[in-house]
């Protein structure tokens, strides 16, 4: 059998570019992680005995507590969304402002410390500005990120979207 | 990833949790919390810290299965919440302690020495701390492979980003971890 490897009789399945050569490289990147640790590893940690068996039982109380609770106070929670509603709106309506302001076409990008622009050029691009909590981690500072997640509640994706959606004209104007 | 057998369908599943059965929302709990409990432990590392996010992570379920929109499939949504869940805590415990983020994943790993619930030999104590030396996304994608053996695929419905990217990103890490424990 000859092992000569453009001998073989190829079927006629297409291969991404350099494949072999990235394999080879995958590969040996991963044997040299391996022989550093000796093995693969696990990651060490440990947990208290019959943790997940007493954490399901805690879980179901939760949401009997949860479903109790949201039952006797219907009106309350009524309320408490419409506030959440608002308020998760008008953080993204001043998110947008922020980022109108600060965006200028013209503007060298590597002169703002803390947002990526690029980024955010990408997600307006992409239409998509629903940013998750470890995106928006990158793209602000620590001091913004606080702010933020002191809302964490109010924010929701959907929400988020669909007031971008309404408010197209302005999100158009921000970028133009 | 493993399948996640569920003994009813997902769909049902999430009919079920929507409609605000308990017993749905225990069946949740059951299939999924040990996955989601060793994602977020090893985001943040402490049991504690772990369970309080895991606690988190399920009251964000319960409370916005409703808006699950069915579109992405429910491991998915889980996972996705229990990261954001992970970063969140991650991000308010270095608000608190007025430090940087990678401050505080340096404490944290070298709080694990003491930790009893840290078993670790000298050498997990090394990859450890090389896994910290990592920008977090390629923190969170060699965890994932790494520890988690998730698949490239199951990765990029999560963090959605293309698997050439995650791929990519693994193998930087590697070599970034394999020169780490090599020079210390």
């Amino acid at each position: 059998m000859s092992t000569n490897a453009s001998n073989i009789n190829k079927p006629n399945f297409q291969l991404p570019e350099n494949y072999f050569v990235q394999f080879g490289k995958e590969l040996q990147a991963q044997i040299a992680l391996e022989e550093a640790l000796g093995g693969k590893m696990k990651a060490g940690f440990s947990i208290p005995e019959a943790y997940f068996e007493t954490r399901a039982l805690s879980v179901s109380a939760l949401s009997r507590k949860q479903k109790e609770s949201i039952e006797k106070t219907p009106k309350v929670i009524s309320l408490f969304t419409r506030k959440i509603f608002w308020s998760g709106l008008s953080i993204a309506a001043a998110a947008i402002l922020l980022i109108s302001l600060l965006w200028n076409p013209t503007t060298d990008v590597e002169s703002f410390d803390t947002l990526d622009l690029a980024e955010i050029t990408y997600y307006m691009n992409n239409e998509a500005l629903a940013f998750n909590t470890d995106e928006l981690a990158i793209l602000l500072s620590d001091e913004a990120m606080n702010i933020l997640m002191e809302n964490t509640a109010i924010l929701d994706d959907e929400q988020l979207i669909e007031y971008l959606e309404e408010a197209t004209d302005m999100y158009q104007i921000s970028i133009e | 990833m493993d399948v996640i057998k569920v003994p009813i369908s997902e769909q049902e599943l999430v009919s079920r949790l929507k409609s605000g059965e308990s017993e749905a929302f225990t069946l949740l709990a059951k299939t999924y919390q040990e996955r989601l409990y060793w994602h977020i432990r090893n985001l943040v590392k402490n049991h504690e810290d772990a369970d309080d996010v895991l606690q988190n992570v399920f009251i964000k379920v319960y409370r916005n299965i409703a808006n699950f929109n069915e579109q992405s499939k429910l491991y998915t949504w889980l996972y996705r919440i229990a990261s954001n869940e992970s970063y969140t805590f991650l991000s308010k415990r270095a608000k608190q302690q007025s430090i940087s983020s990678e401050e505080l994943q340096r404490h944290i790993v070298d709080n694990l020495e003491s930790d009893v619930y840290f078993e670790g030999t000298e050498i997990q104590l090394k990859l450890q701390k090389a896994i910290t030396s990592l920008p977090p996304k390629q923190q969170q994608v060699f965890q994932m492979k790494y520890f988690e053996d998730i698949t490239y695929d199951a990765m990029s419905e999560i963090l959605e980003t293309s698997v050439g990217a995650l791929k990519s990103s693994y193998h930087i890490a590697v070599k970034k971890i394999t020169t780490h424990l090599k020079a210390h």
